[in-house]
């Protein structure tokens, strides 16, 4: 729930000073610790001495989200995606399983978001962010092709559908800039009216 | 137990036995089908993601660059698909067919690609199946060779529409407006070829349904370069 209310405090960077986004980002980066020590803590503890992927389903949804938040943060703080060894598991709790499929779905996920980022920046008038989040967004879909999408038992039986949710929302993207491109290209041509007397 | 009796059980147990040893013998062949086809399905995917790079950049270099990478990441599946012809005995080639059709599809996808984006033209089923290392569909000889299925084929052209249609709109924005002209010339003549065709209620059916929005792209982004005289 909270990393929910994370993603949506994000999406006001859209369109804001740079100052304000900076505070955005401040603000979402230390409620993120609080809420990794307020809830993931407790249970990488509960968990120590267990068999990790025992009890992985019963928070692995709850993972992703925040993996989503994680990822989206990181994005609009650096432009780059946060990486699985380096990044994820640095933040969480050293006792919390963080699988691969955990990652792989939440940074799906997160492609969804990227694409309602390009769309707002594009209706405000922002049309650095769109071209931005394009190729992003294009590089993450094509290395995200490249993972099977079926697989044993214990793969994400949801990940086919996400591909696709992500193919769609990588779709739309392009159709912004696309239409963006066109009316740079229309406003460039316009020619101002000469009044004669 | 009289002798008649006896003698039936033992026959009942031989029917069997043979049967058993068939399914095991057929479960291993679908065993080491599925783990090629597997395999094939991992490989299937290089060409067209070497050849997705031109929605990023599609000047002339680009494209060369892309098919060329396409090209050589062609070959190990080209490889397997003659391994996986080695492990299906003679006439069993629709048996397994559902297990390997969906990366023959995208290699088919891949090598009409490349012979649109080199010279706007159609790659035959032949010239396809000839450069993917399998028979056409004419000289199947009764389903014993690998040989490149029609309703596969057609997929895979379908598959390309939609790539396509995709491309013309990334054209336009990495700043080729020349291309939609092209793709549609390709795309009308492919939707004529396809109309022509009696479909049957199957996955091919439902595909080709999404053609029309396919085509409607590609429409639409030709009507707006030439209403803007982009080209």
């Amino acid at each position: 729930m909270e990393s929910k209310r994370l993603i949506f405090t994000l999406h006001r960077v859209a369109g804001a000073s740079d100052e304000e986004r900076l505070a955005v980002l401040t603000e979402v980066s230390q409620r993120l610790d609080k809420l990794i020590a307020s809830k993931l803590l407790p249970i990488s503890s509960e968990l120590t001495g267990q068999d990790p992927w025992e009890y992985r389903r019963a928070y692995s949804p709850g993972l992703q989200e925040l993996i989503e938040a994680m990822t989206f943060l990181e994005f609009l703080s650096t432009g780059r995606l946060l990486s699985l060894s380096g990044g994820v598991r640095d933040r969480l709790p050293s006792g919390l399983l963080v699988s691969q499929f955990d990652y792989l779905l939440g940074v799906c996920d997160l492609s969804g978001e990227l694409m309602r980022l390009a769309l707002n920046a594009a209706a405000k008038a922002d049309f650095d962010t769109p071209e931005r989040v394009l190729a992003f967004l294009q590089k993450l879909l094509g290395c995200c092709e490249t993972v099977p999408d079926r697989g044993p038992d214990w793969f994400p039986k949801d990940f086919a559908g996400k591909l696709e949710t992500m193919r769609q929302s990588v779709e739309k993207v392009e159709t912004v800039c696309y239409q963006q491109c066109l009316r740079c290209i229309e406003e460039s041509n316009i020619q101002l009216p000469v009044v004669t007397h | 137990a009289s002798p008649a009796t006896d003698s039936n059980a033992t026959g009942i147990e031989a029917e069997f036995q043979l049967y058993l040893n068939q399914l095991a013998a057929d479960l291993a062949t679908v065993e080491s089908v599925k783990a090629t086809a597997a395999e094939l399905t991992k490989l299937a995917q290089l060409p067209l993601q070497a050849l997705r790079c031109i929605h990023r950049s599609c000047d002339t270099n680009s494209i060369s660059k892309a098919i060329d990478e396409a090209r050589a990441a062609l070959q190990p599946s080209i490889d397997l698909l003659a391994k996986l012809g080695q492990q299906m005995p003679a006439g069993t080639y629709y048996k397994y067919h559902q297990l390997w059709r969906e990366p023959v599809q995208q290699l088919c996808m891949a090598v009409t690609f490349i012979s649109f984006l080199e010279s706007d033209r159609l790659l035959s089923l032949e010239d396809a199946a000839s450069q993917l290392g399998m028979a056409g569909d004419s000289d199947g000889g009764g389903g014993s060779t690998l040989h490149l299925d029609l309703e596969d084929y057609l997929f895979g052209l379908l598959l390309l529409a939609s790539e396509l249609a995709r491309l013309s709109v990334n054209a336009v924005t990495a700043g080729r407006p020349d291309l939609p002209r092209r793709v549609a010339d390709f795309a009308r003549h492919l939707e004529a070829g396809f109309r022509l065709l009696n479909f049957k209620n199957d996955a091919l059916r439902r595909r080709y349904d999404g053609l029309k929005y396919d085509m409607r792209k590609i429409e639409e982004v030709l009507y707006d370069v030439t209403v803007r005289k982009l080209e």
